[in-house]
């Protein structure tokens, strides 16, 4: 019989252990597993944004609804799909609280949005190489971005350009004279393609605040961060308030979207550095329950 | 707390776990891809600019482009011409600057300005030479020909508008270095536009003057490309056409000076008219292109000769005057040197020895030794020396049976030619035959020592005593068995095991250490028959030891444990009369009687009430 009960416990024992385990495990894969998807605030490889935070230390805070924002925040929206209809109203009334809007965009989504702002630019969606102003390779070219009075040599990695038709901008990001936008994708520069000065960003004072528009979704991403000036740039930036950037047009798979739910609802989950706080608060209880048995031994 | 405890434990077996499972370190690798090649119509754009920043005098954004193209990353193979290139348009850019303040400021220094005159002059074909270098190297990486054609004839032209904006600035210097008053005599010149190294410039000079002078004391420089100059001087009458012939450096002049011949050599004629006082009267220049050619010569030589044969070398000579030519064999040293000889013009044929050349490629190296305008020539020509191939075969006895049978062979080779026989056994020489004419011939060789049975191998080497035969190598094996030592051995084996002896008796032993169940030596010793049987028992272990242990130690505190000599029911007889006690008494005794089931019987046992009573054993010993 004691026997028996015996069996039973250790039975019971190795279900709740293995039912423990698959919990723990599954949330710490869906915690740490690092993301594949291009741009997303967990992808730790080269087209993650993970560093954008780690870099500002929390400065910079990853948001999914832009709605309740703090007054004269910096906003970073990269858009990687189309977005909603709201998109355009949600951003004027954050222009009206005096927030600043930088809208990173490669592929011609903003160009409705710009439109409602009445302005006169579109984003060209033809990739600009340069062979001369480079980081690299011509994939990656540099342009000048003057901030007030310093000049920051940003890297970029295969942007689009902005045709502007207007003279309002306070500022405008430059490629040098060599580049090209590579109209029959070939990678080479080819008769009938123009060699000369592309804007991939410019800026306009609107409402109360400003509105940026860089043509570019990678030169915060984790591979291109710390090249050049581009860490100098956010960090000028992240000077002007607390910086969010915006994930809801990104196009993240659900996995990103449960680890951000996942990081916003328990604080305890959160990876810092490269250790999950959950985890050393599961160490902390075991050490303690391990003092507790040795106290009540002796 | 308890329960407490008991979740933790699960929590730290969890936790171990999921440290195992836990992917936080896994590496999530999304590399861009990069393009390896260069683009090159970016690099052909920024050279165009800065040239066009040169030509336009915009030294100060020529110098930033030029930084600006150095600054790029480029492959290795181009890179090195790149760097090259944009140094020496920062270099010419910097000449080109003092160049202009010169010429606005005046002459200062003479000296100073004959230095920057040369500085540029030489500063410029270097720049050129490099140009068309990086312009060859940038042609492969246009993927597109259309494109190619588009932007090299466009650089074309930019490259041509600095070579007249460096000679013309280069004119200026000249004329400010020879004085402004230099048109008081008019220098016409004519001489052929092309001349061969060490050949003759054959210069007509006419000069014309209104000046009542008869003579005229004539300078004249010429600059060979970046690498030499000359200076003459002569007085020439006025109003009269006058010939002038001076030699060009010969090809061994430029070698003898250091310096490396190039096929074509851009050169400048300088000629200065100075008065007696050395007043500069007039001056012209001209230029020329002084050329170097490689001598047309045609080497014929066999592909494969017989050895011995004579190598015939037929030469084919085009030449203006005769060349040395040396002939090596396989490399270019003193102790290779096959032939020194004339080459003279016309056609001829050498008859070269091939005594000591080894069998085989061997490679002929011809060399003309510079001379004029003639630079040095090298050809080569692999020579295979061909040998007859000697056929030989060897038939053995596969097996001698020693001391009765001795090892031999018979040596077959064909052709019948007078030849070198030598046999090994292993890795010995067994024996040795020379000068042999039989093309058969039976050997027989003596074996290392042989104890019982081994293979040898039998190697017969033919070295043909005609250099025009091959040598070769036949091979066999051959099987030794030694008769002697094997009954030897085989006695000595009956006699130790079937005698007596101490050791007999060990090799006995060992025999029979290890088996189970055997029953395996007969042995005669006169009339007795000896049987051995060894037998493995195996016990099984109780169950109830562990519970029997601790039984044992308890009851131990009154009576002596258990003896090895006593049985389990010795002992209880024992205990009972030595212990009294009603309760633990019958608890003791069933304990046993299970004990001895287990251990003497295949009966089921109750595990649970062994372990009940050693239980209420333990209570009743702790109360």
């Amino acid at each position: 019989m004691l026997n028996r009960l015996k069996r039973l416990r250790t039975g019971r024992d190795f279900i709740l252990m293995l039912m423990f385990t698959i919990l723990v495990s599954s949330m710490s894969v869906l915690i740490n597993m690092p993301s594949t998807s291009p741009y997303s605030p967990y992808n730790v490889g080269d087209r993650g944004y993970t560093q954008l935070t780690s870099l500002t230390l929390g400065t910079a805070k990853f948001i999914k609804d832009l709605k309740n924002l703090e007054q004269k925040a910096l906003i970073i929206i990269p858009l990687n799909s189309k977005p909603d209809s709201s998109l355009p109203q949600l951003i004027e009334n954050l222009l009206e609280n005096e927030a600043t809007v930088v809208i990173l965009d490669e592929d011609g989504y903003s160009n409705d949005l710009i439109r409602y702002f009445e302005l006169k630019a579109k984003i060209d969606p033809v990739k600009v190489l340069d062979e001369v102003s480079k980081v690299r390779s011509r994939e990656y070219p540099l342009a000048d971005i003057k901030f007030g009075d310093t000049v920051f040599e940003v890297v970029t990695y295969k942007p689009s350009h902005i045709v502007i038709d207007e003279e309002n901008c306070f500022i405008i990001a430059k490629t040098s004279r060599y580049a090209y936008a590579d109209i029959d994708n070939n990678g080479y520069y080819s008769i009938g393609e123009s060699m000369d000065e592309y804007i991939i960003g410019c800026g306009w004072r609107k409402r109360n605040g400003y509105l940026w528009l860089i043509s570019d979704l990678d030169i915060f991403t984790n591979e291109l961060i710390s090249l050049k000036d581009n860490l100098e740039f956010l960090g000028r930036l992240v000077s002007l308030g607390k910086v969010y950037l915006v994930i809801d047009y990104l196009g993240l798979g659900s996995i990103d979207v449960s680890k951000y739910l996942l990081n916003e609802l328990a604080l305890g989950v959160t990876t810092w550095g490269n250790i999950s706080i959950a985890l050393l608060v599961y160490l902390i209880i075991l050490v303690a329950s391990v003092m507790m048995k040795y106290a009540e031994k002796h | 707390m308890k329960i407490l405890d008991y979740y933790m434990k699960i929590l730290s077996v969890s936790l171990l776990l999921m440290l195992i499972l836990d992917p936080m370190w896994m590496p999530c690798a999304s590399v861009h891809a990069q393009l390896d090649n260069v683009d090159p119509a970016p690099l052909a754009k920024i050279l165009q600019d800065v040239v066009e920043a040169i030509v336009s005098g915009n030294y100060s954004e020529a110098l930033l482009l030029c930084e600006k193209a150095l600054a790029i990353s480029l492959p290795k193979d181009i890179i090195y011409t790149h760097s090259k290139l944009y140094r020496n348009i920062e270099q010419v850019v910097n000449l080109l600057i003092q160049a202009d303040d010169v010429i606005t400021s005046g002459i200062g220094d003479s000296s100073k300005l004959y230095v920057l005159l040369n500085e540029l002059h030489i500063a410029k074909l270097k720049l050129m030479e490099t140009i068309d270098s990086y312009v060859s190297k940038l042609l492969p990486f246009f993927k597109d020909s259309n494109m190619r054609r588009i932007i090299v004839g466009s650089l074309t032209n930019y490259i041509l508008n600095l070579d007249a904006k460096l000679e013309a600035t280069l004119t200026k210097l000249m004329q400010l270095y020879l004085g402004t008053y230099g048109k008081e005599i008019y220098i016409e010149l004519h001489h052929q536009p092309v001349v061969y190294g060490g050949g003759t410039l054959g210069i007509d000079i006419l000069s014309i003057t209104d000046l009542d002078i008869n003579y005229v004391n004539l300078t004249l420089v010429l600059i060979y490309g970046d690498m030499l100059s000359q200076m003459y001087q002569y007085a020439i009458p006025v109003g009269e056409n006058a010939k002038i012939d001076i030699t060009t450096p010969s090809v061994e002049d430029i070698i003898a000076m250091g310096l490396e011949p190039a096929p074509k050599i851009n050169a400048k004629l300088f000629v200065i008219a100075k008065a007696v006082d050395g007043k500069v009267l007039g001056y012209q220049t001209s230029n020329f292109q002084l050329v170097y050619i490689y001598p047309s010569i045609r080497i014929s030589v066999p592909s494969y000769i017989r050895p011995g044969e004579e190598i015939e070398v037929n030469i084919s000579a085009d030449l203006d005057y005769p060349l040395n030519l040396l002939i090596y064999l396989n490399t270019v040293s003193n102790a290779s040197l096959l032939a020194n000889l004339t080459l003279s013009p016309g056609e001829r044929v050498l008859a070269l020895s091939s005594r000591g050349l080894p069998a085989g490629y061997n490679k002929l190296i011809f060399l003309s030794e510079p001379r004029g305008k003639y630079l040095a020539y090298r050809f080569s020509h692999n020579l295979i020396i061909m040998l007859e191939k000697t056929v030989s075969f060897i038939n053995t006895k596969p097996f001698v049976i020693i001391p009765f049978m001795k090892p031999g062979l018979e040596i077959y080779v064909d052709p019948p030619i007078n030849y070198n026989a030598t046999i090994y056994v292993g890795d010995t020489i067994a024996i040795r035959y020379e000068s042999i004419s039989n093309s058969k011939i039976a050997a027989e060789f003596s074996l290392p020592p042989t104890f019982f049975f081994w293979k040898y191998r039998v190697l017969v080497e033919i070295q043909p005593n005609n250099p025009s035969y091959s040598p070769v190598i036949v091979e066999n094996s051959i099987y030794v068995l030694n008769v002697a030592t094997l009954a030897i051995a085989l006695i000595l084996i009956a006699v130790i095991t079937t005698s007596p002896s101490k050791m007999g008796y060990i090799a006995t032993a060992l025999i029979l250490g290890g088996s189970t169940v055997k029953s395996l030596i007969s042995r005669t010793k006169n009339t007795s028959v000896l049987h051995t049987t060894v037998i493995r028992y195996v016990f099984r272990k109780s169950r109830l030891l562990n519970l029997y242990k601790k039984i044992t130690a308890v009851v131990s505190k009154y009576i002596e444990p258990p003896r090895p000599s006593e049985t389990l029911r010795e002992f209880y007889c024992r205990f009972s009369k030595a212990f009294s006690n009603s309760y633990i008494l019958p608890l003791v005794k069933t304990f046993l009687e299970l004990y001895e089931k287990d251990l003497y019987s295949s009966h089921y046992i109750d595990f649970v009430e062994a372990m009940n009573i050693v239980k209420q054993i333990e209570e009743v010993e702790n109360r």
